[in-house]
């Protein structure tokens, strides 16, 4: 947990599986849904965050962290010295390194950025995602997203002999 | 709930955020053969509206270009013979695609059409709208019917006309409109006529002109996939003074809302002095009626800079696209009508790098790219949103490029036509 300061708003997200973690306000308001929340009062001192497990949520508060701009203290220096361009790049190899997980974890964390409205978190997971896929057979899309086939194979057939172009 | 080990077991607007963000068309399209659920989800107006908004320009659907090959030997002759002669009889038009496109080099070749053996060879294409591309059938001369086919390239599937006789001497130009091209001027889409023969609903127009005893003479004709045969409308359209012949620009019509189509042409009944001046010919394409107008241009002169200007469709209002020089590159100016005749400059666009010597410009309307092609046989693309140009000449040796006509491919449309149904 970052380090906190005199005067930072804190916030305290539960799990369903009883995990209590104390952000900072800001930090939390990085998800919109969060945001909504506060802004609409319909947050006490702690919030229950529905079908997000403390392992994939305390990722996600990771994440959060990480991205809060950084006029907080978040643990990374704000500098005036550190070009914007630079804190970029420097985001780009945090993020990569973040989204090393396997398939299982990677779903649960699209479903929670979904969820919580994170756009950063739901670009990283989702662009991963595509990424295994991109330029890939259909068999293989379905083996990497482990998706089942309901397609009738005369059904598949047609659908691969009209629309050559998406399938060479 | 957590856990979750399969992309199956994700709901449904989750996999939505995941698929809205495939950049690639033809990924985006075998995702939709995943199972049927993802068909159902990619296949909905209002995932293709997110994923492609309307009314914005999209880079995708520019794929490239129809033109011809060239036959062997015949490399540098289309000046001095035309272009028609320099064209391979035997071989059906080329697909040249730009090396972005989801159809691109490499990839995936275009697909044949469905089509009897050699009904292709020889055909030249004349202009494209909406994915469909019109092609005049060989053999061809000047005196006997015009035999014409629509050709719908991705689906394969390619429809001959009845043959087109314009009793008029010569054929100004033609003009291919779809559905939403003859929707009604307010906005309102009306439904799609029901296209027995044909598999999409497609119009079009041929424009045949005539100079007799000083008076200009047009005739429209009109060919609708739900209509038999071609519909005529003559009409006599202005005095010429005796002048004549004209001399024609551009061959393929600017169409913009409602079914309006319209030529441009030098205007020879003018001083002689006044060089440079233009008239339109325009066709409503529901009832055929035809008008002449004299266009004023926009510019106060023909600036030296302006190196050349073409009319089409831009936004659904006739438009003029004028190239200027400058050092660094060129400057696009696209001038559009608003009402009557009064033009406004809706958008200035820094091409970059400068194109030597250009020959002829196609806009792509919804895919905001220009086609460039130069007097040293190069083509171009040019994007509107960066104003960067791409050279696209390697990917095209041996074919002819005074005859080009670019291709969109208008994606949402694809998809709910081949997804769609279900």
């Amino acid at each position: 947990m970052a380090t906190r300061e005199a005067g930072k708003k804190m916030i305290m997200l539960k799990s369903p599986d009883g995990m209590e973690f104390e952000v900072e306000e800001a930090v939390a308001m990085e998800s919109q849904t969060i945001r909504k929340m506060i802004e609409d009062d319909c947050a006490d001192t702690a919030i229950l965050i529905p079908n997000i497990n403390s392992k994939i949520l305390s990722r996600v508060i990771e994440y959060c962290n990480k991205h809060v701009p950084t006029t907080g203290a978040t643990g990374a220096a704000a500098s005036d010295t550190v070009a914007p361009a630079a804190l970029a790049e420097d985001l780009k190899i945090w993020d990569a390194e973040f989204i090393k997980v396997n398939r299982a974890t990677r779903f649960d964390l699209i479903q929670a950025a979904s969820y919580l409205n994170i756009k950063g978190l739901l670009d990283l997971t989702s662009q991963t995602t595509i990424d295994t896929i991109s330029d890939n057979s259909l068999e293989e899309i379905r083996s990497f997203l482990s998706t089942k086939n309901d397609y009738l194979p005369e059904e598949e057939q047609t659908i691969r002999r009209e629309n050559q172009w998406a399938f060479q | 709930m957590m856990g979750i080990e399969t992309a199956a077991a994700l709901p449904d607007d989750v996999v939505l955020e995941v698929l809205v963000r495939v950049a690639d068309v033809a990924t985006l399209f075998r995702c939709a053969a995943v199972c049927k659920l993802w068909r159902r989800l990619i296949a909905d107006r209002s995932f293709l509206r997110r994923r492609w908004p309307e009314n914005a320009p999209h880079p995708s659907f520019f794929a490239g270009f129809f033109t011809r090959q060239r036959l062997h030997g015949k490399e540098d002759e289309d000046l001095l013979v035309g272009v028609d002669e320099v064209a391979d009889p035997d071989s059906p038009p080329v697909f040249i695609p730009v090396r972005l496109s989801a159809v691109g080099p490499g990839r995936r070749p275009f697909l044949s059409p469905r089509a009897p053996a050699g009904l292709l060879n020889g055909a030249k294409p004349l202009t494209s709208r909406g994915g469909l591309l019109l092609v005049r059938l060989a053999p061809h001369d000047n005196h006997g019917p015009v035999n014409l086919a629509v050709w719908a390239p991705l689906a394969g599937t390619c429809a001959v006309l009845p043959p087109l006789v314009c009793e008029l001497n010569c054929l100004l130009g033609y003009a291919l409109l779809t559905s939403e091209d003859c929707c009604s001027t307010d906005g309102h889409r009306t439904a799609p006529p029901e296209a027995p023969n044909y598999s999409t609903f497609f119009r079009v127009l041929a424009m045949g002109l005539a100079c007799d005893n000083g008076y200009l003479h047009c005739s429209l004709h009109r060919f609708s996939s739900t209509e038999p045969s071609w519909a005529v409308s003559t009409k006599r359209l202005g005095d010429m003074g005796g002048h004549g012949p004209w001399t024609y620009g551009q061959n393929d019509a600017a169409v913009r809302s409602g079914g309006m189509v319209h030529w441009l042409c030098d205007d020879w009944s003018s001083d002689i002095n006044d060089l440079i001046s233009y008239v339109t010919i325009d066709a409503r394409s529901d009832d055929g009626d035809v008008s002449l107008a004299k266009l004023s241009l926009p510019l106060p002169a023909i600036k030296l800079t302006l190196e050349y200007f073409h009319m089409a469709g831009f936004n659904g209002a006739l438009s003029l696209f004028c190239l200027h020089k400058e050092e660094e590159g060129l400057r696009l100016e696209i001038w559009t009508r608003s009402k009557g005749t009064d033009w406004d400059l809706a958008r200035v666009v820094e091409l970059r790098p400068r194109i030597e010597g250009v020959l002829y410009l196609l806009p792509g309307e919804k895919s905001g790219t220009l086609l460039i092609n130069s007097y040293k046989e190069d083509m171009y693309v040019a994007y509107l949103d960066t104003g960067a140009v791409e050279k696209i000449t390697n990917e095209f040796h041996g074919v002819t490029t005074d005859d080009a006509v670019p291709m969109e491919i208008d994606w949402p449309s694809l998809f709910m036509s081949r997804l769609g149904g279900l």
